[in-house]
């Protein structure tokens, strides 16, 4: 169950006196922030928790900030920090049964979201349970394989941009790539298999 | 499908667009070839529209907004935390402070009495010391009183 979070005041309204991150830092979550949410959610966060993970993964960035010595690139070292953190957190969060691993993948609203808002309400199921079926078999494969099948498939980055990433060289991504998609293609047709 | 063992990463990187013109141009001349990479290319084709259904809707304003709040919240919450820690500390120094003043105090107070009552002491002893003296050495202490009393 999504958890609620306050609304943010309105616009302009005083914050309370509450300390406001330094100017590096506020750009950061302004660029990236949404990047990192959507990197949440394609790692397989509802929502609600996507918004807990940015939270955790930009707290992180924050406190690790000054450790950042130029070596890569901003982004590439960002993503690090964030995939990390995120697959972290959502293993914490299977581990802690608040989250099953075979949720389908929900809206901000908290519902499962359809790939064509105007389609009939057969077809959104449908494409709801095909969704919720692609996401409980990337569920199933190691992580290694999971996380360069999000980054290359869902991120659309490039392999040596996942390399730099996970600190791994690119032959190595190639083979998790080339390996990931054999095993989720068999984690796939088990899962039909089974219905 | 397999991918015949091996042509199969090459294809899989020209899949993936990770090849160059030289080899792309060779990956394709092989997959005309051979019925096994195709099939394999096919079916990564179809895992990648299956994987296209988690691409998740573009983040609303009102989403970035809440995360943004969430976030400098954070933020003061850490600061409180710090704050928390950095008064419990202080709050232990005071104490220890005051403790080791109290100790110090109670030290200052204590020995000039003692002191006094050492000095007290000191006095009663060469009192008695003197009571004890026989009297012929009391009449050839040249510092004895000379009233006639007897001690």
């Amino acid at each position: 169950m999504p958890r609620a979070h306050p609304d943010p005041p309105p616009e302009g309204a005083p914050l309370g006196g509450r300390p406001r991150p330094d100017g590096r830092l506020e750009s950061l979550f302004r660029e990236f922030g949404p990047k990192v949410y959507g990197l949440a959610l394609r790692c397989g966060l509802d929502p609600s928790e996507a918004e807990d993970g940015v939270q955790e993964v930009f707290l992180k960035v924050q406190r690790r900030l000054d450790t950042f010595r130029g070596e890569s690139k901003l982004s590439t070292w960002l993503y690090q920090v964030a995939m990390n953190t995120l697959l972290d957190h959502r293993r914490k969060l299977v581990r802690q049964k608040r989250m099953l691993p075979f949720a389908a993948v929900t809206d901000e609203r908290g519902e499962v979201a359809a790939e064509d808002p105007g389609a009939g309400p057969e077809e959104q199921s449908s494409t709801a349970e095909r969704k919720a079926l692609v996401r409980r078999a990337l569920d199933k494969l190691p992580r290694k394989f999971k996380e360069v099948l999000v980054l290359r498939e869902l991120e659309g980055l490039s392999y040596r941009d996942i390399a730099r990433i996970l600190g791994t060289a690119q032959g190595t991504i190639e083979s998790r790539i080339f390996r990931g998609r054999a095993r989720l293609g068999e984690e796939l047709r088990r899962l039909k298999e089974g219905l | 499908m397999n991918a015949c063992h091996p042509w199969a990463r090459r294809v899989g990187a020209w899949f993936d667009e990770e090849v160059s013109e030289l080899e792309a141009a060779e990956v394709r001349a092989h997959l005309m070839d051979c019925p096994g990479c195709r099939a394999a290319v096919a079916e990564w084709r179809s895992l990648r529209g299956e994987l296209q259904l988690l691409q998740p809707a573009p983040v609303s304003a009102e989403a970035v907004a809440r995360m943004s709040y969430r976030f400098e919240e954070g933020l003061a919450g850490e600061v409180h935390s710090l704050s928390r820690g950095l008064r419990a500390w202080t709050m232990a120094a005071a104490v220890l402070l005051a403790f080791g003043l109290g100790l110090l105090m109670l030290e200052q107070r204590i020995l000039p009495a003692d002191v006094a009552a050492n000095d007290q002491r000191d006095i009663d002893r060469a009192v008695r010391e003197i009571l004890q003296r026989p009297a012929s050495a009391l009449a050839a202490d040249p510092a004895a009183p000379d009233d006639g009393t007897q001690r």
